[in-house]
Order: structure tokens, then sequence, then C-alpha cells
């Protein structure tokens, strides 16, 4: 509806230059920004529309200084990083103040954990040492003690494989589906239905499987294995559809972005392979000093976590160093997300997680204390701000940011209170 | 708005032809006449000199503004003034909070002279506060506080909150 | 309510007028009353607000939102904001250049006039712009910067950067020019107006700031600069790049080029070092002066370096030469001066501390040959001459030269050279050349504790007793001034001939604190010994019962002396006649009684006696050894006796009692029948008592003439003693090197024996080789098999 004049136009809209409309808004965090300001009215929508406003204060407000690379991605949208990044500093700012739920049930090693949401509710997927598969409701651990009509494991596959089960990849399309690499040499998929975990099928891939992903593009799988092979999995098929031998001991670590593979082996090799072109690898890079036990990929940025505790983001395209910084003796993971850097690093007497902003000239935001037991792999999930870390004693260790509870149920409200209006 | 005696006082004429007195100690607090004072050598003067005309700003609203630099002339000023500093909006003071307890026509124009006289403190004030008049509300609240009115079609605004829909990653 | 400008949508060309016309005001410095400033800002502030404001411009989109990047964006605000901006820029631009228009023709003073006093105006004026469009500044710019847009600058630094591109940058050369040349003009004495000096400085330093901010505001932000200080180091170069590069690059090319022009001319015509080195002081003076007053004074460390090469270190060569001669004159205050001068430069002190050693060294010489031809081995002569060299160069080191410890070193290099080896060490007989020194030191020592007629007070003994220290450090052969000092010691300690105990106490402290204990302990030893004498004396006399001692019927005074520590003493048989000879038995029980296991063995050489006369016309009292003693009593038997009977009588063999005899014949108490020449006397030489015997004397002391002083003959035992000890000393040491090092080649092993040993004295390196050969033999230590030169310790 075009009203007429300026007799019904807000006082804030008429008086209030734009400048000073931002300035109120710089008060307000950003994602209610984003998702309520925006619904008032064009001036205040298009206000917030504007990128470079928000790439400005990504530099100035956040200290954050983007890679180029980032920048150019196609993906790259500066609004969504301005608030994820804000979010990230809100939900690490300071590591004692989470709740820390342990949950216990594996018998083993939980080697690893997956996030994810279905229908607004949270759950966790991990494979342990002891060879089975579990599914964890979020809620029922959050809410009560581990008793019958509160189940924490609301799902389990005793026997899902003959080895350790290393690695965990959700499907990207199919959300009941996921894929497992475990030690016994085979590379599984699984459906979770009603009742149960059920193996849908599998496939020998010579040695012990590490580590398993996803394959947008090409309706495949990528993992690496132990006796230097990477292959790749049909995922209807589920038979090797290609591989690589490039590296010259195990392969620790994997990326996907498109088509684009990124591996690194412990022969201290980062090789970057286009699933298109198996044959010779489009780059590679060696680094003399340490390997790289973990890679994350986001937004043409390589991610690495290198067995000399440092981290290193990587131009994917280009493999060329952006940053490096130091976090411990030895860095055991890191996951690269819009809004911060994850990572798990051991120091000299334990283990500690730390939070750092994005971008090439990171700093840190957080760090925890000494974990209690040693840690395996870890996840986070941004929507529900949870993270979850599989450790060496078995047991799985969640950590909720705290008040999360009651401010879901207080928006929850107000919207079906709008809906009925 | 005493007057202090051993300190020189600055005239401000309003938009309505009003003149005021103001110590020079406290109307500091506005870059702009600082700027001005500084720049065309009026400080090393011993009078006051003529009246220096606000033209933005009407009588009623520059009183407010007077008073409220006379209150907050003492305060310590801020060491960091950078943009990168947390912006929190529960530290305001109780009696800030009072004095911004006006209709929202007033507060916009105290917003407006602060942003004119260049006065930080009390444009990170009446700013905050209308920020506060935003927060944890609905698009619908929104408007409904500001009298805004909804000028999308459901079908912009549908997409919008499609858009916007928070998607984490 | 409501402000007046909210509903009138600006005319854009209508506000660009008001602006520049109240720019002109600005920029022809003609007053600008509050009113007028307020107006123009209040236009800016309308202008930039009333964009965003009313009913049209954002309310309907025309199309949907996509973010483009860049600047060429949907927001009216950008705009609008940067189309003021443009027009802004456009406006200096023109005022620059149309300025620059006016100074193109214009070289030198003028210039500079021109060109200080149009920086100011358009400083002041570009100040008030700033102000004026402070809104501007304030968000539309901010944002800019924010967004990484890096060719928008903040209004006051983009009339720098205009001002900068157009005016400086096509004028610099000729302004530089003309600033260099008032410099040398003020240089060569004439009186500049420096305030154009400093106008053009202080530009130059602003429009370095301002290219630093802008590239700072445009980056990180404050609080990122603030916490790592790495930033506001860069911040503080940058800030001078301009004036660097621009200025003072060229102007310390000039002050090289003209001090390299004007040593030069004046080195050629004048010559003169004294008047060059005041020269160069005032220059140096003034060219701090000049920085202080018109440059910035991160001038003035290079500026100095520049003027030290020039003027000073690529003279140095100059000033080498002319140094010695400076010496010679004694011209301390311009030694002084050259000393400061040169050391601004580096290395610039290495040849005149050089040459301050050869001078000394020389010196030093030529004051001992002067006396090595009159009383040569006098030791108080000797040793205040090589105090007086000492004395004068240290003065001169501590106060021309600052106490620079190169220039000590140099003093303590030449003093170890003349001390010990000169023209009158050259004079003693060939093996002792090495040691005169030492022992006319010690010669000295002596006089100086010795009871004398002339006995300098307490402080005066002190002083003189340093003085002595001084130029024992210097001394090679320190283990020979010991040997010689021990044996004068020991004479006066038995002799009682101490001046003052404290003295002697003193002195060997001082010993103490210079050799280490190891040195003075023999010393303390016999001072020991010396005292326990005293105590044992009075015990045994407390211990004689009545009628021992009056058989003894004499004064008995006793000194022990612990064999090891004292020198060795000639020990021959004495008879005794009984009077003595009783004392000796009872002291001699006593001293067995008190402690078991010692064996006393009498030293008579060393001991003497008085005697009363009765049998001369006065009563005399005689001092006399012990052997004279022995002999006179003889003559209460008899008075005379011949040659052969007294040689019975005394025991003593028949070359000293001829010698005896003599001294006494000397000495007129006794006379014999036939001339006595020299040492041979006959056995039946018949000798008697001179009854004739006078003297104006009461107390006549006879032992002065009995021993020789046949100095020579001690010194080559006190030689020969050293040399032995010597040897002893290197084979103690090689073998202690040796048990540490376990193995060590023959170089380093040379090395380390000298250096260890240099306390004491200079090891000849033949002798060193001699007892590692003994060494070898001793089978301590052995040669290598493998390799030819190196050494292993046999364990």
């Amino acid at each position: 509806m075009i009203d007429s004049e300026e007799a019904t136009t807000s006082e804030i809209e008429r008086l209030l230059p734009n400048e000073i409309i931002l300035y109120i808004f710089s008060f307000i965090p950003p994602k209610e920004l984003v998702s309520k300001v925006t619904l008032v009215c064009h001036k205040f929508n298009k206000l917030l529309e504007n990128r470079e406003y928000w790439k400005g204060k990504i530099k100035s407000r956040q200290n954050v200084h983007l890679a180029d690379c980032e920048l150019k991605h196609s993906d790259f949208d500066a609004r969504k990083s301005y608030v994820a990044i804000y979010e990230q500093k809100e939900r690490w700012n300071n590591w004692e103040n989470q709740t820390l739920k342990t949950a216990f049930g594996h018998s083993a090693t939980v080697d690893s954990v997956v996030l994810f949401n279905k229908n607004s509710k949270r759950f966790c997927l991990s494979g342990s040492r002891d060879r089975s598969i579990r599914l964890w409701d979020i809620e029922n651990i959050e809410r009560n003690e581990d008793i019958d009509g509160n189940r924490w494991t609301i799902g389990i596959n005793d026997n899902a494989h003959q080895g350790w089960i290393w690695n965990i990849a959700k499907d990207r399309e199919n959300d009941d589906v996921f894929y497992t690499t475990s030690w016994d040499s085979t590379v599984k998929s699984w459906e979770i239905t009603e009742s149960t975990i059920r193996e849908k099928q599998n496939v020998r891939v010579g040695s012990a499987a590490q580590c398993v992903s996803c394959l947008p593009e090409t309706n495949e799988i990528v993992c690496t294995t132990f006796a230097k092979r990477v292959a790749v999995i049909d995922k209807r098929s589920f038979a090797i559809s290609g591989e690589y031998n490039v590296h010259k001991r195990a392969v620790i670590a994997l990326a996907v972005q498109g088509n684009i593979i990124y591996t690194s082996g412990e022969d201290r090799l980062l090789v970057m392979v286009d699933r298109r072109n198996m044959s010779k690898p489009i780059l590679l890079n060696y680094c003399p000093n340490a390997y790289k036990s973990y890679l994350s990929i986001h937004n043409n940025q390589l991610l690495t976590a290198t067995s000399d505790g440092n981290v290193s983001i990587f131009s994917a395209q280009k493999l060329s160093i952006l940053n490096t910084y130091k976090v411990g003796i030895f860095t055991r993971q890191v996951i690269i997300y819009r809004g911060a850097h994850l990572v798990m690093a051991k120091q000299n007497r334990g283990f500690k997680f730390s939070v750092h902003t994005p971008g090439i000239r990171s700093s840190p935001i957080c760090e925890s204390s000494e974990l209690a037991t040693e840690p395996a792999k870890f996840d986070y999930l941004p929507s529900s701000r949870t993270l979850a870390i599989g450790n060496g004693d078995s047991s799985i260790v969640f950590c909720l940011p705290r008040g999360s509870e009651e401010q879901e149920e207080e928006i929850e409200v107000q919207e079906s209170q709008e809906n009925n209006v | 708005m005493t007057d202090a005696a051993q300190e020189r006082s600055i005239k401000l004429l309003s938009s309505d032809n009003e003149t005021f007195q103001v110590p020079r100690n406290v109307i500091r607090l506005s870059n702009t006449i600082n700027t001005l004072l500084q720049d065309l050598g009026l400080d090393d003067e011993e009078d006051a000199g003529d009246a220096i005309p606000v033209q933005n700003v009407t009588s009623t609203i520059l009183k407010k503004v007077i008073a409220w630099c006379q209150h907050h002339h003492e305060d310590p000023v801020a060491a960091d003034d950078s943009d990168s500093r947390e912006k929190r909006t529960d530290d305001i003071s109780s009696w800030d909070v009072e004095f911004l307890k006006v209709d929202q026509g007033t507060l916009f124009e105290l917003i407006l002279a602060a942003n004119y006289l260049d006065i930080k403190g009390l444009l990170d004030v009446s700013c905050k506060t209308v920020a506060n008049m935003i927060k944890g509300k609905s698009p619908e609240e929104i408007r409904r506080t500001f009298n805004i009115k909804n000028d999308f079609t459901p079908e912009e605004e549908e997409q919008i909150r499609k858009e916007n829909a928070w998607c984490e990653d | 309510m409501g402000t007046p400008s909210t509903s009138r949508k600006p005319d854009a060309v209508q506000v660009w007028n008001d602006l520049s016309n109240g720019l002109n005001s600005a920029y022809n410095r003609e007053h600008i009353s509050s009113q007028d400033y307020m107006q123009l800002y209040s236009s800016v502030y309308n202008y930039c607000t009333s964009i965003t404001l009313g009913a049209n411009s954002t309310r309907r989109p025309e199309t949907r939102n996509v973010p483009t990047p860049g600047r060429a964006n949907q927001e009216d605000t950008s705009f609008m904001g940067h189309e003021l901006y443009q027009k802004l820029k456009n406006y200096v631009t023109d005022y620059v250049l149309k300025v620059r228009e006016r100074g193109v023709d214009l070289t030198g003073e003028s210039l500079l006039s021109f060109y200080t006093t149009e920086w100011e105006n358009f400083r002041f004026s570009s100040r008030v712009m700033n102000g004026i469009f402070a809104y501007l500044n304030r968000h539309w710019i901010k944002r800019e910067l924010d967004e990484g847009h890096e060719d928008i600058y903040m209004i006051y630094t983009l009339a720098l950067m205009i001002w900068k591109e157009h005016m400086f940058g096509g004028m610099k050369d000729k302004v530089i020019d003309a600033v260099l040349e008032l410099i040398k003009k003020e240089r060569n004495g004439d009186i500049i107006r420096t305030a154009y000096i400093s106008g053009v400085v202080e530009c130059l330093v602003e429009l370095g700031i301002d290219e630093y901010d802008a590239a700072e505001s445009a980056g990180a932000t404050a609080a990122s600069a603030a916490q790592n200080g790495a930033p506001r180091r860069n911040a503080d170069r940058a800030k001078l790049s301009v004036y660097k590069t621009e200025f003072e690059k060229r102007f310390l090319e000039a002050t090289h080029d003209f001090y390299k022009l004007e040593s030069a001319n004046f080195l050629q015509e004048e010559g003169n070092i004294t008047e060059y080195m005041l020269k160069v002081e005032k220059r140096l003076q003034e060219e701090d002066n000049r920085c202080q007053l018109y440059l910035n004074s991160a001038t003035s460390a290079p500026l100095a370096a520049c003027c030290e090469e020039v003027l000073i270190a690529s003279r140095l060569e100059v000033f080498q030469n002319e140094f010695g001669g400076l010496l010679e004159k004694n011209r301390d205050e311009d030694l002084a001066r050259m000393f400061k001068l040169c050391d601004r430069v580096a290395n610039g002190l290495d040849q005149l501390r050089i040459g301050l050693e050869k001078h000394i060294t020389k010196e030093g010489h030529e004051a001992l040959a002067r006396i090595a031809d009159g009383n040569a081995m006098d030791p108080r002569v000797y040793v205040n001459t090589l105090l007086e060299v000492h004395q004068r160069y240290l003065k001169l080191v501590q106060q021309a030269f600052g106490n620079d410890p190169g220039f000590m070193q140099a003093l303590d290099k030449a003093a170890t050279s003349f001390m010990n080896k000169n023209e009158v060490t050259k004079k003693a007989p060939a093996s002792q050349q090495n040691s005169k020194s030492a022992e006319l030191l010690a010669r000295y020592c002596d006089q100086l504790l010795k009871k004398s007629s002339k006995m300098p007070d307490e402080n005066e003994l002190e002083e003189l007793l340093n003085k002595i220290m001084i130029i024992f450090k210097y001394i090679d052969d320190k283990d020979v001034f010991s040997k010689h000092y021990t044996k004068f010691f020991s004479k006066r300690l038995i002799n009682e001939m101490s001046a003052s105990d404290e003295a002697e106490a003193n002195f060997i402290q001082k010993l103490k604190s210079s050799c280490g204990y190891e040195y003075t302990s023999r010393l303390s030893k016999m001072v020991n010994d010396t005292q326990v004498s005293k105590d044992l004396a009075s015990e045994f006399k407390e211990s004689l019962s009545g009628d021992k001692k009056s058989k003894m019927g004499l004064e008995f005074n006793i000194l022990v002396l612990s064999s090891g520590s004292w020198p060795q003493f000639p020990t021959a048989t004495l008879n005794l006649p009984n009077r003595l000879s009783s004392s000796i038995e009872y002291f001699a029980e006593f001293y067995n009684a008190k402690f078991n296991g010692r064996r006393l063995t009498w030293v008579y050489s060393q001991s003497r006696g008085e005697l009363t006369t009765h049998c001369f016309s006065k009563k005399y009292v005689f001092t006399s050894t012990t052997a004279q003693m022995a002999m006179l009593l003889l003559f209460n038997e008899q008075d005379s006796y011949t040659v052969g009977q007294l040689i019975e009588a005394t025991a003593l063999d028949s070359k000293s009692v001829p010698q005896i005899v003599a001294s006494l014949i000397k000495n007129d108490v006794l006379k014999s029948d036939k001339e006595i020449t020299g040492e041979e006397v006959s056995p039946d030489t018949v000798i008697s008592l001179n009854q004739e015997y006078s003297n104006k004397k009461v107390r006549v002391d006879l032992s002065k003439m009995t021993i020789k002083q046949d100095t020579n003959r001690e010194n080559e035992v006190v030689q020969k003693n050293v040399e032995e000890d010597r040897k002893n000393v290197i084979s103690a040491c090689i073998v202690r090197i040796m048990k540490t090092r376990k193995e060590l080649k023959h170089q380093a092993l040379m090395t380390e024996v000298i250096q260890q040993l240099s306390n004491r004295f200079k090891p000849k390196i033949d002798m060193i080789k001699r007892s590692i050969g003994s060494m070898i033999e001793k089978e301590y230590i052995a040669r290598s098999k493998d390799q030819n030169d190196l050494y292993v310790y046999i364990s």
C-alpha cells in the first residue's frame, strides 16, 4: 500500500536521518535486526540490506579481516557473516557460562560425533571404538536424568562394525541417511527409522577407512584410508567409482568443496584433486615441519590443524597460506564456520578447546579450561549453539548455552501469539 | 542553572530566538560549538561575544540539552572511543532514564539536537533508549510503538521472512 | 516543534553556492562570524540529513535490493555525500592550483616567504572548512572508510593531500633548494629568517602525518592499534616520511658537501690542529643548535653523524699525526679536545691509544736514561723517576682522556714496558737484568720502612706505600720482589730496625690484597715468629730461678725463627765464652721442655750483643756481632793473641777470623803488628787490644763493618734461588693444569701456564719447555701417541 503523504509518516522515519537510524540499530543484536527489524517497513529493510555497510562493520566493529578468497565466493554474504561473527562471540564469551552435560553409554572412545536437528528437535549421532552407533536425544539429556521415559540414547546399533568406528557423515539430501567408516575396512550407509538404525549398504575399501564426506554434486561420497588410497563411492550402487593414490602414508584428513577434494596424510602432503579428473592432482602442498591432522573448509578457506600445534588457513584455490596461529603443541581438530574457527588442541598438560575469530587475522575469543578427560573429536551446530565432544573415556560432553531453553520458549510463545492476530 | 562567576560563559541563540547563557566548560560537551570557538579564535577572547545561533534547535529542546550537559559536564571522558567497544543498552544511569522519559517526538528532537551539536554522550544515551524500545519486540509491535505504517505487501513480507529466516552455518 | 528544514528538500545548487561563498571567505582569511559559521555548518548538516528524510526517498524501491559491490549503490545518501565530497575536492584543488599559479615564478627567499605564508593560511582555512563540514566527516566519510574505500579522506586530511599533490609536488624542488640555500648562508655567517625554514619543516611534518592518518583510519581500528605497539611505531616513522624523503636527505647531502669543502680548505691553508679542533667543536655545536631551533628533532642524530663523519672521521689521519706532537708539547687541553672529538666516531681513538702507549714508553725510557748515568742504583731516585712518569700520564688519562679504559690500558702497557726493562736495568749484570727493577723497588721499601733520621709521618708514609703498590703492579718478576723484600724484612725484624710495626703490617696487607694470601704468607709467619718470640722471651725470663739468673748475669733476648719462613742464614760454629754459653744452655733447656721434638739451631751470624768496656779511658758501650763479642771477650783474659790462637779459641774458620779481626782493627778497637791488607792475614800475626781507643760517641756500633755489603753476590744468590723456585712453580702449575684438563695441546698449555703465572712473573718459554720435559720424565704427563703436540695427563 502506498500512502500519500507525510502526515501519515511516522516521526521516526520522518525526523531521523539514516545514519542516526543505523546508529540506533547498532545497539541492537544483529540477529534481531535481520529477523525482526527488516520486517517493519521498507525503509528499515533497505537500510539493513546494504551489504557494503555490513562488510564495513565486520572490519570496524568486529575487527575481523576476511580473506579475499572468501569475499569472492558466491556464497559469501556480508550480512550473514557479520551476524554469524557476532553470534559466535556471544556464544563463546565465557566458557564457564555454559551448561555441561556428560552422557554415558558407550564403552570405549567415542571417535566421532555429529549434531543435527530434525523437526526442530536436536539430536546427536555418535560412533565409537566399541563398534556401536548411538543416536542421542539432546532435549532428554537437558531435561532430566537418563531414566525410563527420558532415555538419552534413543537409537543404537550395537554391532555396527567389526572395528573402531572412525568417522560419521550425514547425507546432504536425505535427513535420515548417514555414512560411517571403520577400521574394519568398510564404509557403510545407514538409515534412521522410527525404531532402529538400519544398515543399508556397505563396501570394502581395502584397509582401515578413516574419513568420509559427501560429494554434493555427483551423488557420491569420498573416503580416505590407511593404505594411502582415497576412494570415491557411488551412493546408489555403493561401489567404488573412482580413486587416487597420491599419498605415501595413511590419509588422515579430508575436506570437500564442490567437486574439489582435499586430503592430507601422515606423509605431510596436502593434496587437492578434482573429482572429475582424479588422475592428476591440481595442487600439492608439502610441509616438512608437520602434517595436517584435520581439514575443514568453508567459502574457499581451507582451515587446517597441524601436528606442531598450529592452525593454518589456506586459500582453497591456490593452496597458499593466508595466516597461521599457534594453539598448543598438537592440534587435534579444527572446524571453520562463517562466524568463527573452533579448535581442539593439546597443551603441555591437557587439552583445551578454543574459539577464534574468522578471517586472516584471527584473534582468540574464548578458551576452555583444561578438559577433564582427553577428547577425541567434537562437533558444533550453530543453529542450536550446541557443542558435543566425544571423549577417550567413552563419554560425550554436551556444552549447551545457559538459559537457551527459556529463550527458545519465549520466542515460540510470541510467534504463536502473532499468528493468532 | 547556576552561573559560575569565574567561568566564561557562551551565549547560544535557539531557532526561535531565545538566548541561553552557558558556562564554557559545560558547553564543551558539544564538539560543534567547541570546534567553532577554537577555529574562530573565540576561545582566547575575554567576553562571550555575540550569541552563537543554533538554528536547528528550538528553545524547548535547547533548554533540555543544556540541562543534560550541565548534569554531565564533569563526567570522565571515555578513553576508548572506538567502534569495537561492546555496545550495551542496560547501562543508562537513572538520572538519564528520568531525563528521557519524554514523548517520542521530544526524544527524537533530542537525538537530532545531539547529532547536530555533536554531543556524543547525549546521542548515545538517547539512541540507546530508542534501541531499547525496539529490542525484544516483534515487527508489528515495533510498528505500533513508533506508529510506522506497514508498507509491505504480504508477498513481499513473506519473501523477506523466508530470505532472512535464521539459518546458521 | 519540528525542525524547520524537514520538509524542504534542499536545492543542491543553492546549497553549494552558499557553501562555496563561505569557503571563499574562509580561504580569503576574511572574518567569519559565528553566525556565518553556524549557517554554513547547518547547510551541510541539513543537506546531508534531508536526503534521507521525507516521504519520497526510500518508500518504494524500484527493484529488489541486490547488493552491489562498490560505490555505485542505490543509497541516495551515499550518492549525495559523494557528490558533495567531490565538489569540495574540486574547490580545494582549484584554490591550490591558483595559489600555485601565483608562485610559479618565485625562487629563493621570496618563494619561501610566499610558501610559508600561503601554507599557514591554507592550514587555518582548511581547519575552518573541516569544522564546517564536520557532519560529513562524522558520518558519510567515516562510513566510506569503514567500507574500505581507501581514496576517501577526512576533510582536513583531504585538504593536506591536495596541497601535497598539487602545490608541494610542483614546487618542492625549488622550495627545498631555497631552504638549503638559506642554511648555507647561515653557515657562512649570515643572519637569516629562520621562520621560513621552520615553517617549511612543519609543513613537511604535517603532510606526513596526515598521509599516515588516512591509512590508519581506513585500516585497523583504534582499538587494535592500541593493542599492539607495532602500528604506533610505524606511525612515528610514517609521520616523518615526507620530511625525511623530501628534505632531510638533501639536507644531509648538502651538509656533507659543505663541511667537506670547509675542512679541506681549512687544513690546507692553516693546518693548525688546535685551531681546527676548535672550529670543529664550534661547528658541531652550531649544527645541534640549528636542529633544535628550526629543524625536526629526528634529524639531530643523523646530522651529528654526518658532521662527525666529514669533519672527524675522514680526517682521522690528521688527528693521529698531530697527536704525538701534542703529547710532546704537553698540550693537555688540546689533547682533551682531540679525545672528545675522536670519541664521537667509530674507532676514532684506536690509533690515538697506540700513539699514547708509544709516547709514554719513550718518555719512560728517556727519563730512566737520564738518571742511568748518575746515581742509578739509588732506589729512591729510581722509584721516584718511575712514579713521576707514571703519575704525569695517569693524570693525563684521567683528566684529558676521561679515564677511558683503552687509554688506561695504553698507560699500563707502556708502564709495564719501561718499568721492567730500561737503561738502568741494563746496567746490572746480565743475569740480574730482568729482575733489577724488582730488586730496586724492594730496596726502596726497605729504606722507607727502616728506622732513619728523617722519618716520614704516618700519612706521608701511607701515600708513599700506595705509590709503591702502583709500581709493584707493573713489575713482571714479582717473585723476585718477594725474595728481596723478605730478605730485607728479616733483617729489619732481626735487627729491630722497623720504623713502625703498623706500617709493616699495613704494607704486607697491601701486598696480600694485590697478590693473594700465598704471596705474603711467609711474611706473615715471620711477623708471627717475632711476636711469639717476644712472649717466649718474657716467659723464659720469668722461669729463671734466682741463681740461674745471677749466674747468667746478662740481658738475654731471643728470637726463634721457624726455619721454613725465613731466608737462609749462614750457620757457623762458634765457641762461646762461658758467660754467653750458659744462657744458651738455659734457654735450650727451657725451650725443649716446652716444645717436644723441635730442633734449635743457633744462628750466631745474625746475633749481636752489647759490651760495656772498662778498659779504656772512657766507658764505652759497643754493639757487636756475637762473633766479634766472642773475640773481644777473649781479651779479658789476655792482651794479645796470634791469629792462629784466635782461630783455635773461637773455633771459627780461618777465613772468618781475619775478617772479624780486620773489622775490629778498622774500628780501631784492635791493632795488629803487621799491616793488614785485604783478607790475607797470616796466622802468626799478633793482635792486641788498642789501649788508646777513643771515640767521640759513647755508643759505638762495630757490627756494621763486618758484613761486607756484597750486594752483587747477594743478588746473585737471590737470583739463583729465584730461578730454582720458578722451576718448581712452573712444574707445579703444569701438573695442576694437566690434571684439570686431562689433555691439552702444546700451544694451549704454554698459554695457560703463562696466564696463570702472570701475577708472579713472566716465565721464559725455554724454562716452560724444560719443565714440561722434566714432567714427562717424571711421568706426570706424556706425549700423545697419535698427535705429536698433544699432552696427556697420567693419573
